[in-house]
């Protein structure tokens, strides 16, 4: 597609003539014009040559043949010069990025957003992502209760909003979403633990010492502040360990927990979405299996394991348990009360964790002054986001337990609650239900069932297969999974 | 239910890009050359589409671009020549060529409806096409289209039938 610039010449200034423009028109006096192909101009005659021909005021041909017209009888020299018009640029970058995208989509087809309903709470002007729901209850025999601390929540007055979102292929059957309040004390927050007590936690202590194998790590791990410690999978193996060794001194007196802000990377999605697309056309059979007990759900995910925390006693490592929160999406913050006697020397905590497999936000010591109750509140309302309008049938799911609610990709509901009037709460968000990733065209030709079986009864081998597949991807996974979140066009 | 609220998506888009697709529709073929070759052997002036006061009456008058000098600008409407008092024009749009900004919206619209190979991704890609061919669209369009006041009355005469302004007898000429 090409531009026209035109340009416009007076006979004195003949010698300036483009001559990369096909035509020449020479436009006389009296309105006469000679259009002449193959043309040149003779300077020292002061003459232009060219083939063509003569056409009169109304444009009717007078002659055609070869002429030689002097410069001194013209009014105006007219060029032509085409160029290729600027407007194709945009739409040339747009369809080279678009068939990167189609040829990444039909490569890389594990790299897209999952991971059960998403639920959004106020933060300023928009809505922030502050828990997923029962990421790990991807079948209806896992179905279970999830409890995510809503630690950035700050509701304004009694009427509290939660927006709850299916953004991704799935089918969410939602038993029931609760928000849990505990009443605060002062600058004291709430944490759960990781059986569910809500532990009134004071002060968090950060680390003087963070030592990982990148070196220094007290930055990413001090504050609760959004900037996560991360780190590749291995290259080899996919559950290969890592160590973080993170040091506490001024310890408070009495019981005290470590406190952790993490969620999981997009190493167990890649490997869900994997062994989803091995069971292929077969999922349905491997399902049955997987409800009637006969295999392993998850076998790969178990296999990635928790963050295991030891404390070191004397010259010793000792267990002291394990957090982790599944799920790549929302940070969930949880607190493991250790058990000792931690004010005469610096105490020394050590994370063990899968390579590549956490974003932890926050390690801090808080001191654990008891444990509290919370108020379990159900929504009042809910209101679709299709209609606008309060969906009383949904409120009725979401109440009665031996009801569900069913979402689809891009079904966005709000729920309503009604909190406490006195005082300020810490909000929890427990969800129950299951959800079902559905099958992707892409994900066929993967299928695979001797790779389902060595998942199932060996998955380490299977961790060791899958490495160079999954660092293919890595890099790139994450723009790819945030840019296919779902929303109805 | 998907495939409906993909195509929706789509259609937007084919909605959005058709008004400039046709940016350049019902004027003469005649008086828009493509924009090869065949433009500068085109022995016509561009089409002019004039806001003209006449008498304190607002009209639009439309035809060739026949010339303009200091105080006048010459359009030939195929039924008579128009003389027009530059003084009086409130807005001028000569089309120089045919911009054929509708196959860039076509091509705008074959990516969007391309980007239903991007599963979901397409909820970032649709709005992505949409504005990169209504900007493309428009772009053409201003290359092809130029106005007054944007422009001068003397840039435009560049594309007239007689750039050099009107000859002698134009007033009495009957056979443009």
């Amino acid at each position: 597609m090409a531009n026209v610039e035109r340009r416009i010449v007076p006979p004195e200034q003949a010698s300036k003539l483009d001559k990369s423009s096909h035509y020449l028109k020479v436009h006389m006096p009296r309105g006469n014009v000679y259009i002449l192909d193959e043309w040149f101009v003779d300077e020292d005659l002061r003459v232009v040559h060219g083939q063509g021909e003569l056409l009169d005021t109304a444009r009717k041909p007078i002659e055609k043949g070869t002429f030689a017209i002097s410069i001194d009888s013209v009014a105006v020299f007219e060029t032509n010069v085409l160029t290729t018009s600027p407007a194709l640029i945009p739409l040339t970058i747009v369809t080279a990025a678009s068939i990167a995208v189609t040829i990444y989509c039909a490569t890389n087809p594990k790299a897209c957003f999952g991971s059960c309903p998403t639920f959004y709470v106020e933060s300023g002007d928009s809505m922030r992502l502050d828990a997923e729901g029962f990421s790990a209850s991807i079948a209806p025999s896992l179905e279970a209760t999830d409890v995510d601390a809503l630690f950035s929540a700050h509701p304004n007055g009694r009427r509290f909003e939660i927006e709850m979102r299916n953004e991704a292929l799935e089918t969410h059957v939602v038993r029931s979403v609760n928000v849990i309040a505990s009443p605060r004390r002062g600058k004291d927050r709430v944490v759960k633990d990781t059986r569910g007590n809500l532990w009134i936690a004071g002060a968090p202590v950060e680390p003087t010492l963070c030592s990982g194998p990148e070196g220094d790590c007290r930055a990413a791990l001090s504050e609760n502040d959004g900037e996560e410690r991360s780190s590749l999978a291995d290259e080899t193996d996919l559950k290969a360990r890592e160590i973080i060794d993170v040091q506490f001194e001024d310890v408070p007196d009495g019981p005290v927990g470590l406190l952790i802000a993490s969620r999981q990377s997009l190493l167990s999605t890649y490997l869900l979405y994997e062994t989803l697309a091995n069971m292929g056309t077969d999922i349905g059979r491997w399902l049955a299996m997987i409800e009637n007990a006969e295999v392993t759900a998850n076998p790969l995910i178990k296999a990635l394991g928790e963050i295991d925390v030891s404390i070191r006693d004397e010259d010793e490592w000792l267990d002291a348990g394990s957090v982790g929160e599944h799920g790549p999406l929302a940070t969930d913050v949880t607190v493991l009360p250790l058990e000792g006697d931690f004010t005469e020397r610096p105490l020394r905590v050590r994370l063990s964790l899968t390579k590549g497999n956490w974003r932890i936000d926050h390690v801090a010591i808080v001191a654990l002054t008891g444990v509290t109750e919370g108020i379990r509140i159900e929504p009042e309302q809910v209101i679709s986001r299709e209609t606008g309008l309060p969906d009383d049938g949904a409120l009725v799911k979401l109440l009665d337990p031996e009801e569900s609610l069913a979402t689809l990709p891009g079904d966005v509901y709000t729920l309503v609650y009604e909190l406490p009037s006195d005082g300020e709460y810490e909000l929890f968000l427990e969800s129950r239900g299951y959800y079902l990733e559905w099958m992707r065209t892409e994900w066929l030709p993967d299928e695979n069932a001797q790779h389902v079986a060595q998942m199932i009864f060996s998955p380490a081998d299977a961790m060791k297969r899958l490495a160079p597949a999954f660092k293919e991807v890595e890099a790139d996974m994450e723009d790819a999974f945030w840019s296919s979140k779902y929303a109805k066009p | 239910m998907r495939s409906r609220r993909q195509i929706a998506g789509v259609l937007i888009v084919v909605i959005l890009m058709s008004p400039f697709g046709c940016a350049t529709s019902n004027l003469p073929a005649a008086n828009l050359p493509a924009p090869d070759d065949e433009v500068g052997a085109h022995p016509l002036g561009g089409w002019v589409r004039v806001d003209y006061e006449q008498d304190g009456t607002p009209v639009e008058i439309s035809g060739e671009l026949i010339a303009i000098d200091t105080d006048h600008m010459y359009v030939f409407d195929y039924v008579q020549q128009r003389k027009l008092e530059v003084a009086n024009i409130q807005r001028a749009r000569v089309y120089a060529f045919d911009a054929d900004a509708a196959f860039l919206a076509g091509w705008a619209t074959l990516g969007a409806l391309s980007a239903i190979s991007h599963g979901y991704g397409l909820v970032l890609s649709v709005p992505i096409w949409a504005f990169t061919g209504l900007a493309a669209t428009s772009y053409r369009n201003s290359e092809a289209i130029h106005s007054y006041p944007d422009r001068s009355f003397d840039a435009l005469s560049a594309y007239a039938r007689f750039p050099q302004g009107p000859p002698p007898d134009l007033e009495k000429n009957t056979r443009l």
